[in-house]
């Protein structure tokens, strides 16, 4: 479903990503692994239109994508979340949901004050959906609190149920799970299941190992901008190369993000 | 036009501006915003410096470097009035109260010293002939106190303390609390040069032509488009800057192709297409650091 | 009394249009344009030209909505993705480049004298009463403006602009064309300001370039700082307040026999301490933006 092939990114005199290609196979749960400071957002940035590769293709069921910007890519049907989630302090939670709706005709300014019907009719449509979502992650008893009032784990869930309610077939998370305790990252793991089992298919970053071998089919590790391994979970697991990326630099905090 | 007085135009008019995008860019390095203010300093240094001279009777020079020092402490009681309480917030509220101050001074001027067309009391000043060029006497003190201030500066900021303070703030301020600087005592001196700084060059603006209480105002874009061209962040871009800006000004009133001539009523016209075309090109300006 | 009394409330409805204009771009939308006074300056001298060219009032008023929405593009395409500080300078830089070329091109529209004599629409019919008509059209049009900014404000258009204030990339994430929402936001707020400028030219019947100087920009600033920016009821209530600063400092060069340039300055001066002030001690005004609840049906906004 979407094919990435050999690219390259460089900031200034760093080389943050070299000849990076990996697939991820429609209806499955991918995984991109690896230290801090690896690549891995960088490379999130560069599928999803944030950041212009310097050579390579990205590929979505086909089709290049390399040179559009995130919107277009978006409306595609590749939708990403953020690892420092983004979060208008000042909107309501079902503000949140019902911004992500797509398509919307009460987008258009014209719409709205010349009283299409299709503007009601789609917003009672969105309020109905964005309630059944935030059901799902927990979080309707927050619909009107405005998101500068929720917990760190609370906004996770937000950002989650928001790719949800874009409808996306292809959904990128950038660590779901950072920062948010164990309870919670049980549950997410829980919905990120729960959502695969639906149809979706899914690009999960984490560098929590926990999280990728619970969920993942199949895993890709990288370090300082290159692909070391791919492999399911238990495989990359044991590879020597991957256990050295993590433990090699700095042995305490490398064996905690192993988890 | 012959080449010297080109030059020495473009001189004149980039020392004018190279001292108010100096101060421009202090602000905007350690104090991380757009000050609308600094070109409002600019004009106060100016008055000030009329009071003390037309005013109380002082010889000029002494009117001007207590006009200048003064300014610098106004500087820094604007910052512990009004701009220590912004520190958490962003960027964009430190630039709109630098605006509310901006108009504060300029109004305060107008109230003190009248809307009405004032000068040095200098008289008619006999131009003088240097290598083809004709220049003033005061446009040369122009030139030669922009110059002196401005590797004043240089020095200062290289081999005393205090601008080696200044630069590591402006690097990385954590980084240079950590290793003990004083960051908030860095920031008030800042304000005193910053400012101090605007008001030579209010003061230069005063000696070449006249003072109103828009004097400031009026070169506000033009000293905004400087400082972007050469590079936010950079002291040097300001320099750099003001030399490009006074070199597109006075190149581009003077060439004369196929009887098309860029009318010099629109002026200030040329900061606006400057700006436009610094960032469509190279948003970083000439010296800046490209953000990634 | 009564007298100074409509013309208070017209000024402040006048005002009142320009700084919801403001609010919709600055407020809500988080732009920082600083160019206000050249969108009034558009409508002010199309409608003033049009009408007096003999043109139905009418369509003058939407012809300086057209012109305005271009220059809100102008303005907006180089800048889409800039700071919010280089969108103040460029906005300011276009405003004035505008105001220069309007005051250089006499055969424009007679340069620096400005236009004089602007005949007001419907004047033979209202005769005595006309400045009560006027009060009453700007009431109208004031209303107008009040609910449409407000239905656009909870719609979904409205949503994707308040969501561009502080989560941009979000945004873009979330499919939304944030260019394309940025220079909408441009273009709704530019045309009503050019509705608040062509309003004021035929009730003052007299404008110039030097009527839509940056002080005017600021004065509209101040409105919406003070009095709740994001907030439509805040920003009527801070257009009240300074309107009534405003008037009363004439007020005090009527009875205290100040020279008027002084009056002006001290007025000036009060504006920039508000504005500090408010900044300092009350960024978010007197009456601070409200949540939006929205339920079945019908959306309700919070304010």
């Amino acid at each position: 479903m979407l094919e990435i092939n050999d690219i390259h990114k460089a900031f200034g005199g760093l080389q943050a990503l070299s000849a990076v290609s990996l697939s991820v196979k429609e209806g499955s749960i991918t995984g991109l692994i690896g230290p801090n400071g690896s690549g891995k957002t960088t490379l999130f940035n560069v599928i999803t239109g944030f950041y212009e590769q310097d050579r390579g293709t990205v590929e979505l069921r086909g089709n290049s994508i390399g040179d559009l910007p995130p919107h277009s890519i978006a409306n595609r049907g590749m939708v990403r979340s953020f690892q420092i989630p983004q979060v208008p302090r000042d909107m309501t939670v079902m503000e949140n949901m019902l911004v992500a709706g797509q398509r919307l005709t009460g987008e258009n300014p014209l719409a709205v004050l010349l009283r299409w019907p299709a503007v009601r009719r789609q917003g009672k449509q969105q309020i109905e959906r964005a309630e059944a979502l935030l059901d799902r992650v927990g979080l309707l008893d927050q619909r009107d609190e405005v998101t500068g009032s929720l917990s760190g784990g609370q906004v996770k869930l937000l950002a989650i149920a928001q790719t949800l309610m874009t409808d996306a077939d292809l959904l990128l998370l950038d660590e779901p799970t950072a920062g948010v305790d164990l309870a919670l990252t049980d549950q997410i793991m829980e919905l990120l299941k729960d959502i695969h089992a639906e149809g979706k298919t899914m690009m999960i970053v984490e560098h929590k190992m926990r999280v990728i071998s619970g969920v993942c089919e199949y895993v890709y590790v990288l370090d300082a901008g290159k692909v070391i391994a791919s492999g399911e979970p238990t495989a990359v697991q044991n590879d020597p190369h991957v256990i050295e990326a993590y433990l090699g630099g700095d042995a305490a905090s490398g064996s905690r993000e192993w988890e | 036009m012959q080449i010297t007085q080109l030059i020495f135009n473009i001189l004149t008019r980039a020392s004018e501006l190279a001292l108010i995008g100096i101060s421009l860019t202090l602000v905007y390095d350690l104090l991380d915003f757009a000050s609308f203010a600094q070109n409002s300093f600019a004009t106060l240094g100016a008055y000030l410096a009329l009071l003390f001279s037309v005013g109380l009777g002082m010889p000029l020079i002494l009117a001007a470097v207590l006009a200048v020092i003064i300014t610098g402490i106004l500087g820094m009681l604007t910052d512990r009035a009004i701009f220590q309480w912004l520190r958490e917030s962003s960027a964009f509220i430190r630039m709109v109260a630098s605006i509310g101050l901006a108009q504060g001074i300029r109004s305060m001027v107008q109230v003190f010293w009248g809307g009405q067309i004032k000068d040095y009391g200098l008289g008619v000043q006999e131009p003088l002939t240097i290598l083809g060029a004709t220049v003033t006497p005061i446009r040369i003190l122009i030139v030669v106190v922009a110059g002196v201030a401005m590797l004043g500066f240089h020095l200062f900021l290289h081999r005393t303390n205090l601008g080696r303070s200044i630069r590591a703030t402006s690097d990385n301020r954590e980084l240079a609390e950590a290793t003990g600087i004083d960051t908030e005592r860095v920031v008030l001196y800042v304000w005193f040069l910053a400012c101090a700084f605007a008001a030579i060059g209010g003061i230069l603006i005063g000696l070449e032509t006249q003072l109103r209480p828009s004097m400031g105002q009026v070169i506000l874009l033009a000293t905004f488009c400087v400082v972007i061209l050469g590079g936010i962040g950079n002291v040097y871009g300001a320099m750099v800057g003001s030399l490009i800006f006074a070199a597109a000004e006075n190149i581009g009133i003077a060439i004369n192709i196929g009887g098309f001539q860029f009318p010099v009523r629109y002026k200030p016209a040329l900061a606006f297409i400057v700006l436009i075309l610094t960032l469509l090109i190279r948003p970083s300006g000439v010296l800046g650091r490209k953000e990634s | 009394m009564l007298a100074f009394l409509i013309h208070f409330l017209v000024m402040t409805g006048i005002f009142a249009i320009v700084a919801l204009s403001l609010n919709f771009q600055v407020g809500l939308t988080g732009l920082s344009n600083f160019g206000q006074a050249a969108f009034m300056l558009i409508g002010a001298y199309t409608s003033a030209m049009m009408y007096m060219a003999g043109v139905p009032f009418v369509f003058g008023v939407l012809a300086g909505m057209v012109v305005s929405s271009i220059f809100a593009l102008i303005i907006a395409l180089p800048s889409h993705n800039l700071r919010a500080d280089y969108w103040a300078i460029v906005s300011i830089a276009a405003a004035e480049s505008l105001r220069l070329f309007v005051n250089n091109e006499k055969w424009l529209a007679e340069g620096p004298f400005g236009i004089r004599g602007i005949p007001r629409p419907l004047s033979s019919l209202f005769g005595d009463s006309y400045t009560l008509f006027y009060l009453v059209f700007v009431v109208v049009c004031l209303a107008a403006v009040y609910f449409a900014l407000e239905r656009l404000n909870r719609s979904p258009f409205g949503r994707v602009l308040r969501g561009l204030r502080e989560a941009e990339d979000l945004m873009e994430a979330l499919g939304k064309d944030v260019f394309r929402f940025k220079a909408l936001a441009m273009i709704v707020g530019g045309l009503v300001a050019a509705l608040g400028g062509s309003l004021y030219a035929h009730y003052i019947t007299f404008i110039s370039p030097e009527t839509f100087a940056p002080d005017v920009t600021f004065l509209i600033w101040t409105m919406m700082i003070v009095g709740g920016s994001g907030n439509a009821k805040g920003v009527l209530l801070g257009a009240l307040v300074i309107t009534l600063l405003n008037t009363s400092t004439r007020l005090l060069k009527d009875y205290l026999y100040l020279p008027s340039s002084l009056v002006a300055a001290l007025r000036t001066l009060s504006i920039g301490v508000l504005t500090i002030g408010f900044v300092v001690a009350r960024p978010q005004g007197i009456l601070p933006e409200r949540r939006h609840v929205v339920s079945y049906g019908k959306e309700e906004g919070g304010s």
